[in-house]
Order: structure tokens, then C-alpha cells, then sequence
């Protein structure tokens, strides 16, 4: 069941009503419920295998406590399982080939059938999410959850299970115990997170992730520059409106059950810096690899090489946490490259700080902190090519964007007068219109929301803002309804 | 006034989402209502007349809302061509009904149906689908070897049959989609549109505008090309022809598809003829199926199985009678062999008529009404 189709919105609806008529003692094993028959809409193979991994968790869970002697080892051995997890569900492109011929090779699988392992739904979300409970009971930042029920929904709460935001179980619990009440103004602004997801995902993602062609990340040395150029921003806004859209969408959802998710996104293109890109794209992730990675990971570098400005303090921290965000994402070189390449550019922009203390953004003059959004921008674009693509292809599209080839205006204007038969569009050498159309749409939708300043700034648009983007959004839906084309979440990949 | 204060009035002054919202789904509704209302008056059909289904295959959608308009423009329908591209290109339904009244004095209401890839298998299908709504007095199928090759147009077939619209057509599970599709007139304009935001949107969708522009009123679509080489045997070895003869070079009949052409030949209804002919194919396109006496032989066959299931089977017109130049390929006529053959289908169609008395007629003339 995906986040955007009616039967979601219905099921979800209905069941934050039951939820709120529930006796209080009941509401958690309700929430378990209706997220098992969530995961049960993409397979029943999926809730064993994740009540196990929580079941496994809860036990390791409680056997970290500091209370206990042996603490530290469940910990680490807490962390290994994790991983392990992970590598056995996500990454076994890796080794399912070898071990099935392995296995070919002994007689128990047979010649030519391999072994297939099916990735559960956000798996990779809650594996940082576990790394993150297990380490905050051994730093006594948590008491390990002794009720399973609960200890269950903070796994398995459908609304934040499929792509996160990766919640802490210090944060996420204690609100199972108190939720909001659902009065006018949370429901108000519940569907301007709906409303704005929606608008996001199904008007401004699909359609933009749908104008580039697949052959552009396949053969990019085929096209004229300036096309990659504008499909490398159409890429960008798309993969942004996706996980932003998505993130507005389960976060409304789980108001109607009086629980707040954390915010993942906050306009990440307006940032000044990668520093600050870092405290808007994907934020609940970032701020985990802060806080698990590049902490921990400073204050030893810091203990064996004291001095802020020591190359190793200056560069191991922020390369190594992206580095490791690369690998959560996928692994493969392209992934590590993406994660190496936000990695140097941070490190790139502290260089100055070695000579000269920094000044904070907003004290900035104004044309200096739009100069840093146009760089930072166009560097996150370019760094999105190894996220897209092989890295074969990437550095083709890299090199290829410099290869700008003439426009053909002329047989652009005999096709538009009917004089010429239209083959393909790309053939012009110059971008879909459409496209444009919906680049500057989703641009100004963000300005909007940037002038606002907060993510409900629908609530504050004119009526009939409000009522035009409802006709929007419900036209862009009935449009896809019928369409040929699917475009579901990436981040659901991961 | 203080910052605060100010934005506590801003607060206050914010609108209802939820008042929006459902002032928004009530206008959709509205629109759409409106749109489906407009959409029926014959205005807007005059204004606006391309349609679709959401069908993958643009042709064969842009026949069938054809035929629509034709049916309500003429009353009705009496002869419905069947066939693949040779059809669509070869056969324009005015000059043949034309021809066909000047040599009987019957005035014929003629639709060309000829769908490009489709082979007899899908035609039996929408040929039956056709004749329960149209209820025409003749089909008239024109057929080819290619017919009757097993594995031959099966991905253009399981796309077709497999779409919803089809599927929606038959007893098939009920979906709101496949209901819409048939049920819904405001629908039918709107899914044109349904891939706006694919790469290829603006290419398929001017190609849809040229093509239905393209398309007469009676379903004729002419190719201005000239072929070239016709009379050049094509070389196995060639690679853009070895599909070609990898697929065709052991011809036998396919019991299967014999079957599916008796589903045209017994149409039933108010088809009270079915004609089953061949195009004037130029002699180097028998060269993928062994060559021209294999050709003999499928002929003899096919000849055989029209007359014992109930058909006319009319022998294809010499194809010495149509010169080179009016030819696309080896196998379809263009803007000039289409007229040509047409009319000379004509005279051969009066002649059976005048001889043997196996006349069309006009569905109104034998009282089936439409």
C-alpha cells in the first residue's frame, strides 16, 4: 500500500479514529495491529522477519543497560547484529552469487537457481534507529523498554516505517504516552502537511522524476548539455519533493493519531553552505550521523591529535560520517563517491576557519549568503549524479553537460508548423517546456514556503491559493490515475 | 505593534484549510461534472474531437472514436474493412463506395478499420466487438500470410487484449478505471493527457495529433511515401530483414488462427456477408515465406476455408495492376496506389455483385436498424 493512494488515507483515517476511542492500555497493541497489516499489504514474509529482528532488539535491548556488568559487549554485539542485518537484507548482491554456487558446488541448491533475499520495508531506517536505541541505553540516555507491545510500535509505528524519519526511542516513546489532542488546529495543521506532501509528491516529483528520459542516466553522452543540465535540475527537485513530500505526508498521517513525527526536511535548497545543507536535507539521518558518527568519531580524533586544526580532526570527521551516509544509501562506488564528494565539500568549506574565525551565515552580507545558495546548490546538483547512476555513466554526464550542441530551432519551428514529422523532442536539443514549466512551479512553491518560513504555510496562503492548488493536486491525480506511469518513492528503496 | 502581536493577528487572520479543502473537492466535482456535460453536446465533440481510451495502441483508438463519428454523422455503418496497416493505407472507404454505387447503384456507408500491427487473432476479437455495436450488413477483411504465423504480432496482441479498456469490454472483474474508460465521456477527452509529464509526451502526443488529423473521416490514412527497390528481392542476410525471414521462412498455417478467422466469418448479427481478399502484394514480399508458390498453396488453403465456413472469398487483384510508384514497400499502397486500388476493388466487388449476386447492401436497406 503506498502513502499516497486513497486506501491508504481511508485505512489511516479510520484507524486514528479507533485508536482515540481506545482505552489508553489498548492503544499500543492497536498501533501494532494496524502497522503488522501495513507491512502485511507488501508481504506477510516481511512482519516475521521484522518481528524477529525487534524481538532480538527488545532482548539485546535490556541487556545493554548500564545496571548490568557485561553492558558494553551487548552493546557492541547489539551494533554487529544490526549491521549484519542489514548486509544480510540490503547489500547481499555482494555475496548471494558466490554463496549460491557455493551451495551449487555441495549439492544443496540446484545447478543454476540462486538464492533470493528479499529486502523488508524499511529496513535500513530501523537499523539506524536500533543502533541508536541500544547506544543511548548504554550511554544512560535511555532505560531499555521493558514492554514489548511498545517497545514494538517504536519499530513498526506504520507512518515513519517504510522511509523513516529515523526517530530515537527517547523521543518517539515518551510521545506514545502523551499524545497531542487532536483538536481544530492540529487537524488543520495536519492536512497542510498532507495537503503540501501530496502536492510535492504527485505534482511536482512524479511528473519531473517522469520528463527526463531513463536513457539520460544510461547514455548520457547521446544528449546535448544543456538537456543534462536541466534534467540534472529536474533530478533535483524531483528526488527533493519525493522524500520531502513523502516525509509531509506520514508526518500529517501521524497527527490524526496524536504523535509527532521528527521534520526531515527544511528547504535544503535555500542553504548557505553544506554545513547548513546538512542541517536541512534529510535531517533526522543527518542528525543521527552527527550525533553516532562524526561526534564520537571527533572526540577521538581530538584525543589522539589534539588541536582543532589538525588535518586528521579537520578531515577524518565530516569524510568518514558521509562516507558512512553513502553506505547506508547503497553499497556501491557510486554511493561512495556521493558520500565522498559531500564529504570533501565540507571539509572544503572549513578550510577559511583555518585562518580566520567564521562568521555565522546570518551576519553575512546578503549577497554574499545568495552567492553561497546558488554554489551550494549547484554542487549538490552535481553531486546528485553519482546518487542517480553507475559511476561509468556519471562521469559521462559530468563531462557530457560541458558538451553543449546548437538548438534546432529551425526544424523546431517546421515541426510546429506542421511542415516536419515529430520523432523525438530531444532532438532539438533543448528541453522539454513542460518541464521548465514544472522546474519553475516547484520552484516558487518553495519560495512561498521559504518566505513563510515554517512548513504549514499553506495554512497561511489566501483562500484561493488554497482551493486552486486542492483543484491541482486533484487534477495531477486523476491524470496519474490514469497514466502509464509509475514513480514510486526512492527513498523506499533504501 | 510588537513583532508578536503582529503575527498573533496574522495567525488569526489565516483561512480554514480544511474549509478549502473541501471548497476544492466540491469545485473539482463540479468541474468534472461540467466537463462531462459539455463533453456530450455535439458542440464540444465539433470543437474538440480527439479522445482516448488510455489504450497503448494510438491507432487503434483513434479508429474506433473514428468510426464513433462517422456512425453519427452517416446514421450508421453498412461495410466495415478489417485488416492491418496494408488496409489502413491501401483502401480509402470514399473512392470504393463511390466506385462500388456507380457500377450497382447502391449507396454504401464504408468505415476503414484496417489497425496497424494487428493480426487476424486481435481482428476476430474487435471485429466481433464491432459488429455487436455497429451492427454493419458486410465485413470485409482483407488478410496476408503474415495472418497466420503463430508467433507472429503476439506482443502487439497481449497489449491490446490485456488493456483494461478490452478486458472492460468483456465479463472481467470490475474496476473504476476500465468503467470510466467505456462510461465516461469527460474521461475520454481527458486521457489524451495522461502522460503530460513522460520524456516522450510532447513526440507521442503531436504524432497522436498528426495521425488523427491524418485519419479521414471514413478511417482512411494516406502514406505520402514512395517505396523504393520494391522489386528488389530482399537478402536474408541483410540485418534489418532477418527478422523478417527468421519468422517467416517456414510458413505453414496456424490451426489457431484459422479458428480466429472463422470467428470473423461468423460474425453473426447483422452480418449477412463477410468478404475475405488479399492486397495487391508485389511478388518480392513471397520471398520471407519461400516464395510465390508457397503463396499459391496458402491461397488455395485460405480459399478453401472461407467458402466451407460461410465466406466470399474474393482472389486478390494482380499486382501488375498497380505500378511501382504507387507503392510505399512490397506490401502497402500509397496516396496514389490507395484510390487506384480501391477503385479496382470496387469494380471487382460490383462484379461479384452483378454476376453472382453476392451483393453488400445497405444496412438500412435490409432493415437492420442501427
Amino acid at each position: 500500500m503506498t502513502v499516497t493512494s486513497l486506501l491508504f488515507f481511508l485505512c489511516s483515517a479510520a484507524s486514528a479514529v479507533i485508536y482515540r476511542r481506545l482505552p489508553t492500555r489498548w492503544r499500543n497493541l492497536w498501533l501494532v495491529a494496524v502497522s503488522t497489516a501495513f507491512v502485511m499489504t507488501w508481504s506477510w514474509k516481511f512482519v516475521i522477519v521484522l518481528l524477529i529482528f525487534a524481538w532480538i532488539n527488545f532482548i539485546i535491548g535490556k541487556k545493554s543497560s548500564p545496571t548490568l556488568a557485561s553492558f558494553k559487549g551487548w552493546e557492541r554485539a547489539g551494533i554487529v547484529f544490526n549491521v549484519l542485518f542489514l548486509f544480510v537484507f540490503k547489500y547481499n548482491g555482494f555475496f548471494l552469487p558466490e554463496f549460491s554456487v557455493f551451495l551449487q558446488s555441495i549439492g544443496i541448491l540446484e545447478p543454476g537457481s540462486v538464492i533470493q533475499i528479499l529486502l523488508p520495508v524499511g529496513l535500513s531506517f530501523l537499523v539506524v534507529q536500533n543502533i541508536s536505541y541500544l547506544l543511548d541505553i548504554s550511554n544512560k540516555r535511555l532505560k531499555p523498554e521493558t514492554d514489548f507491545i511498545r517497545f514494538l510500535v517504536y519499530i513498526l509505528y506504520f507512518p515513519k516505517l517504510l522511509s523513516g524519519p529515523v526517530e530515537r526511542a527517547r523521543v518517539f516513546l515518551p510521545r506514545l504516552d502523551s499524545p497531542i489532542v487532536f483538536d481544530r488546529s492540529l487537524a488543520e495543521r495536519s492536512a497542510a502537511l498532507v495537503l503540501t506532501g501530496l502536492l510535492r509528491k504527485i505534482v511536482f516529483a512524479n511528473p519531473l522524476f517522469n520528463m527526463i528520459p531513463a536513457a539520460a542516466f544510461t547514455s548520457p553522452q547521446d544528449y546535448a548539455g544543456q538537456q543534462l543540465v536541466f534534467w540534472l535540475l529536474a533530478y533535483a527537485f524531483a528526488l527533493y519533493n519525493d522524500f520531502a513530500g513523502y516525509t509531509a505526508i506520514i508526518r500529517g498521517v501521524s497527527l490524526w493519531f496524536g504523535i509527532e513525527l521528527s521534520p526531515n526536511f527544511n528547504l535544503p535548497y535555500y542553504s548557505r553552505n553544506f554545513t547548513e545543507f546538512w542541517t536541512r536535507w534529510h535531517i533526522s539521518l543527518s542528525n543521527w550521523l552527527r550525533d553516532y558518527i562524526f561526534f564520537p568519531l571527533s572526540r577521538s580524533t581530538m584525543k589522539h591529535f589534539p588541536g582543532r586544526n589538525h588535518i586528521l580532526n579537520f578531515v577524518l570527521p565530516p569524510v568518514v560520517t558521509l562516507f558512512v551516509s553513502g553506505l547506508w544509501h547503497g553499497l556501491s562506488w557510486n554511493m561512495l563517491v556521493w558520500g565522498g564528494l559531500h564529504g570533501l565539500y565540507l571539509v572544503l568549506e572549513r578550510v577559511p576557519s583555518l585562518w580566520r574565525p567564521s562568521v555565522p551565515l546570518d551576519e553575512l552580507p546578503r549577497w554574499k549568503q545568495n552567492t553561497g545558495k546558488i554554489t551550494t546548490f549547484i554542487f549538490a546538483a552535481l553531486a546528485w549524479v553519482p546518487f542517480r547512476m553507475e559511476l561509468p555513466a556519471a562521469l559521462t554526464y559530468w563531462k557530457s553537460m560541458f558538451v553543449w550542441k546548437s538548438p534546432q530551432l529551425i526544424a523546431l519551428a517546421q515541426t510546429i508548423t506542421g511542415s516536419r514529422l515529430l520523432s523525438d523532442w530531444t532532438g532539438f536539443n533543448i528541453p522539454n517546456p513542460i518541464l521548465l514549466v514544472m522546474l519553475a512551479a516547484a520552484m516558487i512553491f518553495d519560495h512561498f514556503q521559504h518566505r513563510a518560513g515554517r512548513e504549514d504555510f499553506l495554512l497561511g496562503s489566501p483562500r484561493w491559493v488554497q482551493v486552486l492548488l486542492v483543484i491541482v493536486l486533484l487534477g495531477a491525480s486523476l491524470l496519474a490515475f490514469f497514466s502509464d506511469t509509475t514513480a514510486p518513492f526512492v527513498y523506499q528503496a533504501f | 505593534m510588537q513583532p508578536q502581536e503582529e503575527n498573533l493577528t496574522k495567525s488569526t487572520k489565516t483561512h480554514s484549510l480544511l474549509v478549502s479543502i473541501i471548497i476544492g473537492v466540491a469545485l473539482f466535482a463540479f468541474l468534472l461534472l461540467a466537463l462531462e456535460t459539455i463533453s456530450r453536446t455535439d458542440w464540444f465533440a465539433r470543437k474538440v474531437s480527439t479522445r482516448s481510451f488510455g489504450i497503448y495502441h494510438s491507432q487503434f483508438e483513434i479508429k474506433w472514436f473514428k468510426l464513433e463519428d462517422y456512425v453519427k454523422e452517416n446514421g450508421g455503418v453498412d461495410v466495415l474493412l478489417l485488416g492491418n496497416s496494408m488496409v489502413n493505407t491501401g483502401i480509402d472507404p470514399n473512392v470504393l463506395s463511390a466506385e462500388y454505387e456507380k457500377l450497382t447503384g447502391e449507396h454504401l456507408r464504408i468505415f476503414n478499420f484496417g489497425v496497424e500491427g494487428l493480426t487476424v487473432s486481435p481482428t476476430s476479437v474487435i471485429a466481433k466487438i464491432l459488429v455487436e455495436k455497429y451492427q454493419p450488413s458486410a465485413v470485409l477483411f482483407v488478410t496476408e500470410m503474415r495472418d497466420y504465423v503463430a508467433e507472429n504480432g503476439l506482443t502487439v496482441e497481449n497489449q491490446l487484449l490485456s488493456d483494461e479498456w478490452f478486458l472492460a469490454q468483456k465479463t472481467a472483474p470490475f474496476t473504476l478505471r476500465g468503467w470510466l474508460k467505456i462510461n465516461s465521456s469527460a474521461v475520454k477527452y481527458l486521457l489524451p493527457f495522461r502522460n503530460w509529464s513522460r520524456a516522450d509526451f510532447p513526440d507521442t502526443f503531436l504524432m497522436y495529433l498528426r495521425r488523427w488529423g491524418d485519419t479521414s473521416a471514413s478511417g482512411y490514412e494516406g502514406d505520402l511515401n514512395i517505396g523504393k527497390d520494391i522489386d528488389k528481392h530482399p537478402d536474408p542476410n541483410d540485418p534489418e530483414e532477418a527478422e523478417n525471414f527468421a519468422l517467416f521462412q517456414n510458413f505453414s498455417i496456424d490451426s489457431g488462427r484459422l479458428d480466429d478467422l472463422n470467428v470473423i466469418l461468423n460474425s453473426g448479427g447483422s452480418v449477412q456477408m463477410v468478404i475475405v481478399t488479399e492486397m495487391p502484394l508485389y511478388p518480392t514480399y513471397f520471398d520471407y515465406f519461400g516464395g510465390e508458390e508457397v503463396h499459391e498453396q496458402y491461397l488455395d488453403t485460405l480459399k478453401a476455408f472461407v467458402e466451407q465456413n460461410g465466406g466470399v472469398y474474393l482472389p486478390s487483384l494482380g499486382w501488375e495492376l498497380i505500378p511501382l510508384e504507387y507503392r510505399v514497400d512490397n506490401h502497402h499502397l500509397n496516396i496514389k496506389g490507395a484510390p487506384l486500388f480501391s477503385s479496382l476493388l470496387a469494380e471487382q466487388l460490383a462484379s461479384l455483385c452483378n454476376t453472382e449476386g453476392l451483393c453488400m447492401r445497405s444496412s438500412l436497406v435490409a432493415g437492420v436498424e442501427q
